[in-house]
């Protein structure tokens, strides 16, 4: 289908290190489309950072990115050259970070910082970045904008700062926006600004989103796909629905068990929990990356691990086809 | 029967430095706070950002003394008990297990120091405790000799819980305490600080941003906002029907992982709160939707409802506040 903007097949990260290869990211794919939102969904260290460094092309000096596929709108990125990476990212693909305080330069006023992409890339008069600046900062809720413009992120709350960035990233209206935990350290009410903030602008204007949080119920809120990782690995995928609904794979159901979901859970009641630790990702990985925490696991584990599908659209990496309730 | 621990009238301000030339400003952290906790009860305080949560906790355990109001244990004022008493029967668990560890001394000792502290026992009766309450804790004794660097943030987590419940305290606060750390791993803190209430009988503090984690372990909940508590009740109260239009707005903000109800409108604005500036009345007016008149000019005091305690002008009971 041609409403596909990314399209990832295959992506492995691998990070030299003084102890050998770590393999940050492993054999992951998805797509997304224009106006769908895929979440991507796991705990510290999962690799749900380092895919999204490798689609914006933003991975450290030291990371190796290599892909099956790795297309936007059509375009393979993984042979474009440095030129034509800058003059995609921040016009029509961008990226929202999680901490704007470091992800704002303090030395430069907000004006000068959601006008210096439209500069570049529109090469517009400063007069028209300036009103397109300004268009923008409404966008995002922020009242008295011009006064705004003026002034350095440290004079801006952290709900008003991750506005700016959100307006940063819009400034040449992309057609992909990639969003690293944008509202992991804001505090609850403004975290709920923000997502809907977020997903309204992003229907409004017909962006693909990529949405990186460890939280569940950004997930459940705002997903229409997600892909849980696990281990630098895609564990499971599918639509946003199906997947807490019927969760196929054990770490997805191991996961949606830990946290408490009014209504389900007992209050004072246990709650699930995954024994053990996540697996080193250095050196060479056999088999499922899960099988030491997981309570379906067999002694095939350790070989190849088969991806099952559903007709409902979702896919899993486990050797069973479907784990007792 | 008295409460087992009671602040009253609890405040605490800071001097702010605004600038070179600039007067020092005073911010009301904590702003007159009446809280009890009756033994057996795990009182949850949340609140966002800068409501003074933290700074109540550090006067629980006598970390920073209270700038007026007092706070009693078991009726007599932890002022005339003196810091060690105190922390023989109240004892922490921080947010972050990465800097509330000393890095250099190895797991049994980092456990064992608060029975140090208090003389107790020889050394090899204090290593050999800290090595019992670490295995309570669910961490084998073969980690007794490791540092904290050799372990990850839950076990680190379960390090600080073993060295806060090895002189078995009566009262433990925690603040934030699965604030870092993964959700799976969130899950099995959880578990065991239940447990451990169960086994030894142990009040708890709990402190965190995060609702549904208190909503899930918490017996009573007070709502902190600027200092103030704006709403106390019993959890299941709380929970299912929120009194106060801040309560009201924290829980309809929270995202549950329930697919399908979307992104809530919180319907709070963009007034964010400047905890130096405090807006005149309720605190909570200019973000509030629901404010009437008398809230930009009178604040209202806690008072009694049928679910519990609110400090809002909607509640007829509410008692008038002074004007300011």
């Amino acid at each position: 289908m041609n409403d596909v903007v990314l399209d990832v097949q295959g992506l492995n990260v691998d990070i030299a290190t003084a102890r050998g290869t770590l393999h940050a990211v492993r054999d992951v794919s998805f797509e997304v489309r224009r106006r769908e939102t895929l979440c991507l969904v796991g705990e510290s260290g999962c690799g749900k950072s380092m895919t999204a460094l490798a689609i914006m092309s933003l991975l450290p000096a030291v990371a190796r990115r290599s892909a099956r596929r790795l297309s936007f709108l059509g375009e393979d990125l993984s042979q474009a050259g440095a030129q034509r990476v800058n003059d995609l990212r921040g016009n029509r693909m961008a990226m929202v970070f999680q901490e704007p305080m470091t992800a704002l330069n303090p030395a430069y006023t907000i004006g000068n910082q959601l006008m210096e992409p439209y500069l570049h890339h529109r090469r517009s008069s400063t007069a028209e970045a300036r009103e397109r600046a300004i268009e923008l900062l409404g966008k995002v809720g922020i009242a008295s904008a011009e006064r705004r413009l003026g002034q350095y992120p440290h004079q801006l709350s952290g709900g008003l700062r991750q506005r700016v960035m959100i307006a940063m990233a819009l400034m040449c209206v992309p057609e992909l926006l990639v969003a690293d935990e944008p509202s992991t350290a804001l505090d609850v009410t403004i975290q709920a600004q923000i997502l809907r903030l977020l997903a309204d602008l992003q229907q409004e204007l017909g962006i693909a989103l990529v949405l990186i949080t460890h939280d569940l119920g950004v997930v459940a809120r705002i997903a229409h796909r997600v892909a849980v990782m696990y281990a630098g690995e895609v564990v499971e995928e599918g639509p946003a629905s199906e997947l807490f609904a019927t969760p196929h794979h054990p770490y997805t159901r191991g996961l949606l068990n830990c946290i408490p979901i009014p209504g389900r859970t007992a209050r004072g009641g246990r709650l699930g929990s995954i024994p053990g630790v996540v697996p080193s990702l250095v050196g060479a990985i056999e088999g499922c990356g899960f099988r030491e925490r997981c309570s379906f696991a067999e002694a095939v584990c350790q070989q190849t691990v088969p991806v099952h599908g559903s007709a409902a659209g979702q896919r899993w990496r486990c050797i069973h086809r479907q784990i007792a309730a | 029967m008295s409460a087992l621990l009671e602040a009253r009238a609890l405040t605490r301000s800071f001097s702010v430095n605004a600038g070179i030339f600039q007067p020092a400003r005073t911010l009301h952290a904590v702003n007159g706070v009446d809280l009890t906790t009756e033994r057996g009860d795990v009182l949850g305080i949340v609140g966002e950002s800068g409501c003074g949560k933290s700074t109540f906790a550090r006067m629980l355990l006598g970390l920073i003394a209270p700038s007026s109001g007092t706070i009693s244990l078991d009726g007599a004022d932890i002022r005339s008990l003196g810091r060690r008493k105190l922390a023989r029967r109240v004892q922490p668990v921080f947010q972050d297990p990465y800097s509330s560890l000393n890095p250099r001394r190895d797991i049994a000792s980092i456990v064992a120091l608060p029975l140090e502290v208090q003389q107790l026992g020889s050394a090899k009766q204090r290593r050999h405790r800290a090595i019992d309450m670490l295995e309570r804790v669910g961490l084998p004794s073969r980690h007794a000799d490791s540092t904290p660097g050799q372990l990850s943030g839950g076990q680190r987590q379960r390090v600080a819980i073993a060295r806060a419940l090895v002189m078995q305290p009566e009262i433990v606060i925690c603040d934030e305490p699965t604030s870092a750390l993964d959700v799976s791993v969130q899950a099995q803190i959880l578990n065991l600080l239940l447990d451990l209430r169960r086994e030894f009988g142990l009040t708890y503090v709990f402190i965190s941003h995060n609702l549904a984690v208190v909503e899930h372990i918490a017996t009573r909940v007070a709502v902190m906002y600027l200092g103030r508590v704006v709403e106390l009740a019993a959890t299941a109260s709380l929970f299912t029907d929120p009194q106060h239009p801040y309560t009201q707005a924290l829980l309809a903000s929270v995202l549950t992982a329930e697919p399908g109800l979307g992104i809530p409108d919180t319907g709070l604005g963009l007034a964010f709160p400047d905890p130096l500036n405090p807006p005149p009345g309720c605190p909570f007016h200019p973000r509030c939707p629901q404010r009437i008149a008398q809230c930009t000019t009178r604040r209202p005091l806690l008072g009694q409802t049928s679910q519990g305690m609110v400090a809002c002008h909607l509640y007829a009971s509410s008692s008038p506040g002074p004007s300011t």
